[in-house]
């Protein structure tokens, strides 16, 4: 009974303790300083990312193709470091111009023929693809320029620490679920990829 | 000055040329990489507009595209996996010849 009381007095009291927890973000992990990135510096990194995102979605030999995404990997991962993001950059170098490039180029070496560099790549959807894409860019940045422009320069002294504390305090549920997630899809990627034995 | 305004804008190309290359492309394993460009877009603007709030509004738009990636990472498996048996059963990798389900 007593323990009862006691587990129940933890469960309620859990939502004022997180938050009086997150109030201490604040003050509680290091200093704030203040950087900005040269514009020189984005303006290059948006042309590598955009111009390898166009080779992607046009080039023919969809093997390039692959080696222009691990391209635009690497560009998104500049532009994590003049967020200021440091940890984040260093994952997008793993995961994704590690591991999904890897697994992406190793999927198009299996299924690539002969053929396929001599075929059609595109459907005759782009008739509509460009006016849909032009007409949602259009939108999008007509949108983006009513934001008001908050510079970027405020820099978290121990972001990766203060990213820990708000996975494991606030996001523990999704963080857990992502794990299960990542089972799933292995287990699953096994099950579609075994030959059956009937085929 | 580059601002945040900057960063949402790149985003919309990046993302605008993922939506146009999902379209258009026959191949599957092109249009998996064409979403992998949408995705990038998104964590751009979750970390770019993450700087307009403070404290753990800040941190969660920090944080997120971690659980973005991970479930980047699930989902090109899963898709590999099924371009891979595809091609296995019906050899091809084109999408408008897998009309399999087609009733």
């Amino acid at each position: 009974m007593n323990k009862m009381l006691i587990l129940m007095n933890i469960l309620l009291t859990l939502p004022k303790r997180v938050n009086r927890q997150n109030q201490e973000y604040r003050f509680g992990f290091g200093g704030i300083s203040e950087r900005m990135i040269h514009p020189f510096v984005f303006y290059v990194l948006a042309t590598l990312i955009v111009g390898f995102a166009l080779l992607v979605v046009t080039v023919r030999n969809i093997f390039h193709s692959g080696l222009c995404l691990i391209g635009t990997f690497l560009g998104v991962a500049g532009i994590y470091v003049s967020l200021h993001n440091y940890f984040l950059a260093a994952t997008q170098l793993l995961i994704y111009s590690g591991a999904i490039a890897v697994l992406i180029l190793f999927g198009i070496m299996m299924t690539q023929r002969s053929w396929s560099l001599t075929s059609r790549t595109h459907n005759s959807l782009w008739l509509i693809g460009i006016p849909v894409s032009a007409m949602m860019a259009f939108l999008m940045i007509r949108s983006a320029l009513t934001l008001p422009d908050s510079p970027i320069k405020t820099v978290w002294e121990n972001l990766l620490q203060a990213i820990g504390s708000v996975l494991m305090q606030v996001y523990v549920l999704p963080f857990e679920i992502i794990s299960v997630v990542l089972l799933v899809a292995l287990i699953g990627a096994m099950a579609l990829g075994k030959e059956s034995e009937e085929a | 000055m580059i601002g945040v305004v900057h960063y949402v804008i790149l985003s919309a190309l990046l993302f605008v040329i993922g939506l146009y290359g999902a379209m258009t492309r026959k191949n599957g394993i092109s249009v998996l990489m064409s979403v992998e460009l949408m995705f990038n877009a998104a964590n751009i603007n979750f970390v770019a507009l993450s700087y307009r709030f403070r404290d753990v509004a800040f941190l969660a738009g920090q944080a997120f595209p971690l659980f973005v990636i991970a479930i980047a990472a699930a989902e090109v498996t899963v898709g590999l996996a099924i371009v891979l048996s595809l091609y296995r059963s019906s050899n091809t990798v084109n999408l408008d010849e897998a009309n399999q389900l087609r009733g």
